[in-house]
């Protein structure tokens, strides 16, 4: 007699937060709507480094013999990384680090649906709008890169690709909740916000292949989550991993998002007794 | 004799307003210490994490002198000193101006700039000079540390003389930069929530490389149009003796066009907020 109620209570609050997050993913797009040039600002923006490094690139491949890299994978990494970073991009560090910095942390608290549903929603649609606006770019990069014959196209390896950009977006997502959460101890976010996202680009890939970096900076890299984020689906795509080492870096993005579920599980429980006495 | 009187008193005047506005900006600077000791951790954060991402930045940089002895005609020594220089100029730039002109939108957005335009004092200088990053001298402490690696272990013999042209060439940078950012900031009287400066702080940040990289136009570019070069490029090729001393000539042209811009702009941006908003006068 008690299972079928567990259920019904499960089922209806199943329910209700599937409706809260799509509540919250119109009201996102709303808002997106009303910053129409963000957009197009922070696909720009986000052109500069990436151009730069290709640009550094390409000119070491041309001044001597010994480089390992053509122009063309060049090129191609450099314009699927662009599109990936683009991809798993999201606001929710900084905002709801900024939330929590300004005092705003218990609004979520007194709301219907919680903090993670909320950002949630609203990092959808974001990823919904980027996806969009993205289109004409993932076109052309895609185009250049088959042009150029430099992708990995077989089945097997498309479907680690969509996987390890699945597991990218989660992981952004959740290591952004947790990550966040620590503003809650620190006041400001400034200082913790500067290194997370200056980490994220040298260690995930988006500065230099990680291909390239030493021995022991590469195991570095492999071993922190970063890489999971930005770098694996485009190592895929373009052939720098084998087919063990993509199951192996599947398995690591995975065992990072549980890491960061049970962490950040614990840190909103302790930011929750840090804000709320009667929590505590 | 009347007319010396009135010259006099103009000078009077112009030197008790600069008095008055150096007192201002002691108390902002006093005013930025005791809030960073509200935020102390995250101070303790920003001091400590500058060390393992300058670290990852100096392994990536010199990473393609593995394969190349110089690009450009860089080589990695030089091109270390040109990141030390940027953290340096970077540091400076956020503790003394960049993060209060980065507000700017946002109080246009949020109807403060008109509390600013009513204070006794210049909108622009309390815009420019209000809020200092002063946690941003971690930037400026691991730029100089690198640049003292750099220049010890390129051998390269740096007298007085470099170290004050590049100081000097520093200081023009800054300015330019100065210019530069409150220009495109400025635009946001004209625009709502485009979020200009997110552009411009990555376009700020091709300055940690050689402009010369980019060979062509595009390195004409930064010298002169964009004149990015003046941030690092410039200042560490004089410290190396790599570039003669007029460049130092072009920087102080630079400069005052930029600052004489950004000047112009941000008077028909303030017109164009009154004129549009409630006068004031």
């Amino acid at each position: 007699m008690v299972t079928p109620k567990i259920n019904l209570t499960i089922r209806r609050g199943m329910q209700h937060n599937g409706r809260s997050v799509i509540a919250v993913f119109h009201a996102g797009l709303t808002e997106e709507r009303s910053h129409g040039t963000r957009i197009v600002v922070w696909t720009v923006s986000a052109v500069i480094e990436p151009v730069a490094w290709a640009v550094v690139w390409i000119a070491s491949s041309r001044t001597e013999g010994g480089f390992p890299l053509g122009t063309s994978t060049i090129i191609t990494y450099y314009l699927l990384i662009l599109l990936m970073s683009r991809l798993v991009s999201s606001w929710t560090f900084d905002a709801l680090a900024q939330d929590i910095a300004l005092g705003r942390y218990g609004s979520y608290l007194v709301r219907p649906v919680g903090v993670v549903l909320y950002r949630l929603g609203l990092d959808l649609s974001h990823k919904f709008v980027a996806v969009g606006a993205l289109i004409p770019l993932w076109l052309a990069g895609m185009g250049v890169a088959l042009h150029m014959n430099m992708l990995e196209c077989e089945p097997g390896r498309l479907i680690y690709i969509a996987g390890a950009v699945f597991v990218a977006m989660v992981l952004r997502f959740v290591m952004d909740i947790t990550v966040a959460h620590v503003v809650m101890w620190t006041g400001r976010a400034d200082g913790v916000s500067i290194v997370y996202h200056a980490m994220s680009r040298l260690l995930g890939g988006i500065t230099v292949p990680l291909v390239l970096l030493p021995e022991w900076a590469q195991s570095f890299a492999t071993a922190l989550p970063f890489r999971f984020m930005y770098s694996l689906p485009v190592e895929i795509a373009v052939g720098f991993v084998d087919a063990g080492e993509m199951f192996l870096g599947l398995l690591g993005g995975i065992v990072w998002i549980a890491v960061f579920v049970v962490g950040g599980a614990v840190i909103m429980r302790m930011a929750k007794m840090y804000i709320d006495p009667w929590e505590a | 004799m009347r007319r010396i009187a009135t010259i006099r008193g103009r000078v009077k005047m112009s030197v008790r307003t600069i008095i008055r506005h150096v007192r201002i900006w002691g108390a902002m600077v006093a005013v930025s210490f005791s809030r960073i000791m509200h935020y102390r951790l995250d101070t303790v954060a920003r001091f400590i994490g500058i060390l393992p991402v300058l670290i990852m930045r100096v392994i990536v940089l010199t990473l393609p002198y593995q394969f190349v002895s110089t690009i450009a005609g860089w080589d990695a020594h030089e091109v270390l000193m040109v990141l030390g220089m940027f953290y340096v100029s970077e540091g400076l730039s956020w503790v003394f101006y960049k993060r209060g002109i980065s507000l700017l939108e946002e109080r246009l957005q949020t109807g403060m700039m008109s509390s600013v335009l009513l204070k006794p004092v210049n909108s622009r200088f309390f815009i420019s000079f209000s809020e200092l990053d002063v946690t941003r001298i971690a930037d400026v402490v691991a730029g100089a540390g690198l640049l003292t690696v750099a220049v010890v272990s390129s051998g390269i013999n740096v007298g007085l003389m470099e170290i004050v042209f590049a100081a000097v060439g520093l200081f023009e940078g800054l300015a330019i930069m100065y210019g530069l950012y409150l220009l495109v900031n400025s635009l946001s009287f004209w625009t709502n929530r485009t979020y200009l400066g997110h552009v411009a702080n990555p376009v700020f940040t091709l300055a940690r490389y050689p402009v010369d990289f980019w060979g062509g136009s595009v390195k004409n570019l930064f010298y002169f149009v964009v004149p990015l070069a003046f941030v690092s490029t410039v200042p560490a090729g004089l410290l190396a003796g790599k570039l003669p001393l007029w460049w130092l000539g072009v920087g102080v042209v630079m400069a005052f066009l930029g600052v004489v811009a950004s000047s112009v702009v941000w008077r028909y941006g303030v017109r164009y907020y009154l004129d549009n908003g409630v006068r004031y006068e």
